[in-house]
């Protein structure tokens, strides 16, 4: 995917159908809108004048225009509804699409990345999403018929009464062309100022309520709940200023109209004075321009429409697109029995930090003839226990040395991080993460880690929904069901990151003694500031 | 819980609240509607005047070409006419600015009125939701909707009686098409209401998994499971967009029934008019029967009748969305009065004991550990400890006051702690929890958290948590910024932090989960002189622990057991 742009115009083409009923049925509800007046008008006035003559009253047929008069008045009414539902039909569905893609971009980004700003990421995809929808409803759409109209509209003029022709075509081009172009100079930065400011509101109101229960405790949650009162009533000032710009505008707009009225009539009443138009005609040509002119001033916010959505593509796009392209300098050496894990020379430095945590660290984590080797990182809190093993999972990239791992591709590794992630999700899909596992295999894996019990006993078993809101799970719990998903997932080489903290040394023994006879043909690297956890045979390497 | 400092009585519905706070703009709206008349004067002005100038050049082909002065008028009209829609529309925008700042006041009272006791009844994206989106989507209810729905009942009436002046047919043709409309709107209303309701659960739906799963991300993404969650993303987007869906079909569908009445309506009396000048018929008229005048203004009246109508129409769904806000809004009252009735709030004086009775607390409503009893005073400190999921977590919420007491009384100073004001009790407790929450912003900040401190204080503080050395190494120090999610700090070095902003604030009682889960032996053993100290200054302390080897510095231990008989107390 080159660009969001581009994706998002693909979409629109795979809508097309839908997308080009939209506008079709849009034209033709502008069209019998404008025709409907036009012709009743034309209809009366004629009939009038027949209506003088008695003779010509006999004559006149009235069939056909009134024939005119409902069907026009038929599709005016059938084409509005339809051209809104299958025009915002279309568009929602492309915006379900995006959201779809733009978290499947969002979840190849590095983990690391993401976490600066995923009350953002939220708010975007929630929120900005929405905006896109302004480029078909608000900007193709409209465009497409005020083209068609100001055409029809001057098709009629050179028909009826060609001398106008040039009269009309300065005050189209001010009110269809002049006019978005002003409109979006005023209001785009209002409207899109708006439309950033809620996306920050919605993102410092999402990060204070995950820091409720601190700000709570703290007595804070007031002042800051002002604040964001504060900042909303901000965007509601942005969003009217741009509003009354809009209001001010389309007054602008109306005077070109007004000014096109008094033209037409004007020169009309000229033309009929000469002979030159039938009187019937007169009163259809200016009940046509009233007509048109309800539809052109839907011209007014084409521009800043389109500019809007496209700003929040761009948004959109800044998203998905990482900062930095991720390198793994890893080595994948290829997969064998025995496998291995191999540090060579090894330096890392936090950014901005003065000291380095690894300079020149070398090591080898390996098993013998197929069998499990656990090993442990022990050491006291801060020597780099946990950045060890976020290099070996390749969420950190040294700065030099080497690491090379017996495997064909990143895919044979399984991290358990420190803080374990509980979706707002079943049990089941909790442990499973998307990939089938029979009940059989999930109870199985929950046995090993001593959870089985736990989870026969909840509300609806496998059934019951955990996180936030919803069952909570103890520190413990949350630790054992993050080694649940490792057994399921099957991984060749095994990364813990402090697995046994908030479980008691019992537990943790017995859990860690399941596991280790479960992994008979992986090699396990563990890391944990407790002694208590490590068994007779397992091998130690000692940091700080 | 204070007494509320504004006067809001209390609404029997929604619609009640809406229209209490529509009435905070009642000047803007008595404006907007005498604008309103004037539109509707105006547009009455220019059928009168096109059908004169039509009439005049038909009937007296000899006479002159309208005048200056004609053709003055008639600008004068279109633009009096464009001029009252504009300063309508400024006066909606300051009117929706005004009722929107009240609601958001309102709605801000209430939540924090009631604090963490909202949860669970409402999570907290929804509440985040109702403070922010719901309530600045409001601007086309307050701005558009309640002016015009005042103007639907009146400029048809003026229509009305303008035509009345040339015809008695054309008005009463237009009056029979006429209670069809608002038969059908109540009709399209009573569903409205409900579907809208629906589509804002769908939204908080979506943000909600929105939010679970960019928090959670990283879980997903060590499984590989992020490509299968983009699919189920989108099916709840997919469910978001076909109750959007049907919201929209029932506006739409009310908007075309009101164009179907406007455009029959002028084919209608178009089809009329012509025949009645073609003498097929004479009824209608008065005496002297109809000339092109009569013809071209009732014609020109004949869609404007409907005109406002349609416009309320379109914006109808304004008010369906208002509705369901409304709604949200009347709950939190509710609760907040409930609350405001039964407690009468007593400050906590010093805190001199805290007395357990068979306390039970639990996750929803079933108790996960069985009866807690326990007497604590000043200098004393308790570990507690049992299996893992025993429910050590919950009992130090309950004690810190965020959970419900399930069974038993947790008494305060020999008082039942339900009579103490909440914010106070909170000033009496400092809390660290397991996953202790850094905020998004700097050292200092994360430990004064508005309060003000010394500079010696915080460095005296991030001593006692033996974290100064690693603070003094940060770029900027104090002023370093943590980033949401802890930044680079380990697990250990965050929870320190917290432990500093716990012992910076000098609690009475300090409460504490597994605070050495994650530090190493030496650090673990300092940690706990800190606590001695602490506790020897006159503090409480209640601490969740696994550590065997700790038991011995504290003067009392309670041992949590499963909640035997869960089923006795529901």
């Amino acid at each position: 995917m080159k660009s969001l742009s581009q994706h998002y115009f693909r979409q629109l083409a795979a809508e097309q159908k839908l997308a080009l009923l939209g506008i079709f049925l849009a034209v033709l509800t502008a069209f019998s809108g404008v025709a409907l007046l036009a012709v009743s008008g034309w209809f009366i006035s004629a009939a009038a004048m027949a209506g003088l003559n008695a003779v010509a009253a006999h004559q006149f047929n009235y069939f056909t225009p009134a024939a005119m008069v409902r069907g026009l008045s038929i599709s005016r009414t059938l084409g509005r509804y339809g051209e809104r539902l299958a025009s915002h039909e279309a568009t929602f569905r492309i915006i379900s699409r995006l959201r779809g893609d733009l978290f499947r971009l969002i979840g190849r980004r590095q983990w690391q990345e993401i976490q600066l700003d995923r009350h953002e990421s939220t708010s975007r995809l929630l929120q900005d999403v929405q905006h896109i929808e302004s480029i078909y409803l608000s900007a193709v759409l409209p465009a497409v018929v005020n083209v068609a109209t100001v055409l029809g509209y001057l098709l009629t003029l050179a028909l009826v009464l060609p001398a106008v022709v040039p009269w009309a075509i300065p005050l189209l081009v001010l009110v269809v062309l002049v006019m978005p172009l002003l409109y979006s100079r005023a209001v785009l930065q209002a409207q899109d100022g708006s439309h950033q400011l809620r996306s920050e509101q919605w993102r410092r109101s999402s990060a204070l309520l995950s820091n409720m229960r601190t700000l709570t405790l703290h007595g804070r949650l007031q002042a800051a709940g002002e604040q964001l009162v504060e900042q909303a009533g901000d965007a509601d000032r942005q969003e009217v200023r741009a509003v009354s710009r809009q209001h001010t505008l389309l007054l602008l707009a109306e005077a070109g109209l007004v000014a096109l009225v008094v033209v037409i009539f004007w020169q009309g009443f000229v033309a009929y004075q000469a002979g030159e138009l039938a009187g019937a005609n007169l009163f259809m040509l200016l009940l046509l321009t009233l007509g048109s002119g309800e539809v052109l001033l839907t011209a007014g916010p084409v521009v800043a429409a389109w500019q809007l959505g496209m700003k929040a593509l761009q948004r959109l796009d800044q998203l998905a697109a990482s900062d930095h392209v991720a390198v793994d300098g890893r080595e994948f050496v290829g997969d064998r029995e025995d496998l291995a894990v191999v540090l060579e020379q090894l330096h890392y430095r936090y950014p901005g930090q003065p000291a380095a945590v690894f300079d020149g660290f070398s090591h080898r984590f390996e098993t013998q003839a197929g069998r499990t080797r656990w090993h442990w990182i022990y050491g006291p809190s801060g020597c780099g226990k946990s950045t060890l093993i976020a290099l070996l999972a390749g969420q950190l990239q040294a700065s030099a040395g080497a690491i090379r791992l017996s495997l064909d591709s990143p895919e044979g590794i399984g991290l358990m991080p420190q803080r374990i992630d509980i979706l707002r999700a079943s049990l089941r899909d909790n442990v499973c993460l998307n990939h089938p596992h029979s009940d059989d295999d999930i109870l199985a894996a929950l046995a090993l880690v001593q959870l089985d019990e736990w989870a026969m006993q909840l509300p609806q078993g496998l059934d019951t929904w955990l996180g936030d809101g919803e069952w909570q799970a103890s520190g413990g719990e949350c630790k054992r069901l993050g080694l649940a998903r490792l057994v399921l997932q099957q991984p060749r080489i095994i990364l813990l990151d402090e697995p046994g903290a908030g479980m008691d040394v019992d537990l943790a023994q017995q859990v860690f003694a399941n596991l280790a006879d479960h992994w008979q043909h992986q090699l396990v690297i563990a890391n944990s500031h407790d002694r208590d956890l490590i068994l007779p045979g397992q091998q130690v390497l000692e940091l700080g | 819980m204070m007494k509320s400092p504004d006067q809001t009585p209390e609404f029997a519905t929604a619609a009640a609240l809406l229209k209490y706070f529509g009435r905070k703009a009642r000047f803007y709206n008595a404006f907007s509607t005498l604008l309103g008349l004037l539109q509707v004067a105006m547009t009455i002005a220019l059928a009168w005047q096109v059908a004169t100038l039509l009439d005049r050049a038909v009937y007296q082909p000899s006479s002159v070409l309208p005048s200056l002065q004609d053709w003055l008028q008639l600008a004068a009209i279109l633009l009096l006419r464009a001029l009252a829609v504009w300063g309508q529309g400024l006066l909606g925008n300051r009117a929706s600015l005004r009722i929107r700042a009240a609601l958001r006041q309102f709605a801000l009272q209430r939540c924090f009125g009631l604090n963490i006791r909202l949860f669970p009844h409402f999570n907290a994206a929804e509440v985040s939701n109702l403070l922010t989106t719901e309530i600045d989507k409001q601007r086309g209810y307050f701005a558009d909707f309640i002016p015009q729905q005042r103007l639907a009942g009146l400029m048809p009436l003026v229509i009305l009686l303008a035509s009345a002046f040339v015809s008695w047919l054309v008005p009463v043709i237009l009056l029979l098409t006429a209670p069809l409309v608002p038969l059908f709107m109540v009709l399209v209303g009573s569903k409205a209401a409900d579907v809208s309701r629906a589509n804002l659960q769908q939204l908080n739906r979506l943000g909600d998994l929105l939010a679970d799963r960019l928090k959670n991300l990283q879980a997903l993404q060590l499984a590989g499971a992020v490509e299968q969650e983009g699919d189920r993303l989108f099916e709840q987007s997919e469910d978001y967009r076909k109750s959007t869906m049907q919201v929209l079909k029932l506006a739409f569908l009310s908007g075309t029934v009101l164009e179907f009445f406007s455009a029959i309506s002028v084919a209608i009396v178009a089809l009329y008019l012509g025949l009645f000048f073609l003498d097929k018929y004479d009824v209608g008229s008065y005496a002297a029967g109809y000339g092109l005048f009569d013809g071209i203004f009732l014609l020109m009246l004949a869609p404007e009748f409907y005109q406002p109508l349609r416009r309320m129409g379109a914006l109808y769904h304004d008010r369906s969305d208002a509705v369901s806000v409304a709604e949200h809004l009347l709950q939190l009252d509710s609760w907040h009065r409930q609350l405001a009735v039964d407690s009468q709030p007593h400050e906590v004086a010093a805190l001199t004991s805290l007395q357990l009775r068979g306390v039970q607390s639990g996750e929803l409503d079933k108790p996960v550990h069985g009866p807690v009893d326990l007497e604590l005073h000043p200098g004393q400190k308790v570990l507690l400890n049992g299996p893992s999921g025993s429910g050590k977590t919950t009992l130090l919420d309950t004690l810190a006051g965020l959970r419900p007491v399930l069974a038993g009384a947790l008494c305060i100073n020999g008082q039942p702690a339900s009579v103490y004001r909440q914010a106070d009790w909170f000033q009496q407790i400092g809390y660290l929890s397991q996953k202790p929450e850094l905020l998004f912003a700097t050292i200092r900040e994360n430990l004064t958290l508005g309060r003000t401190f010394s500079d010696e204080a915080l460095w005296a503080a991030l001593s006692n948590a033996r974290v100064d050395v690693l603070v003094a190494a940060l770029p900027g120090q104090l002023d370093y910024l943590i980033s949401d999610s802890g930044g680079y700090l380990s697990g250990g070095q965050a929870q320190r932090i917290a432990l500093a902003r716990v012992f910076l604030h000098r609690p009475a009682l300090l409460l504490l989960d597994e605070p050495t889960a994650n530090l190493d032996q030496d650090t673990a053993a300092e940690f706990m002189q800190q606590l001695a100290v602490f506790a020897a200054d006159g503090g409480m302390l209640v601490m969740a622990s696994h550590r065997p080897g700790e038991r011995e510095l504290f003067d009392l231990e309670i041992s949590l057991t499963k909640a035997a008989a869960a089923e006795a107390l529901l």
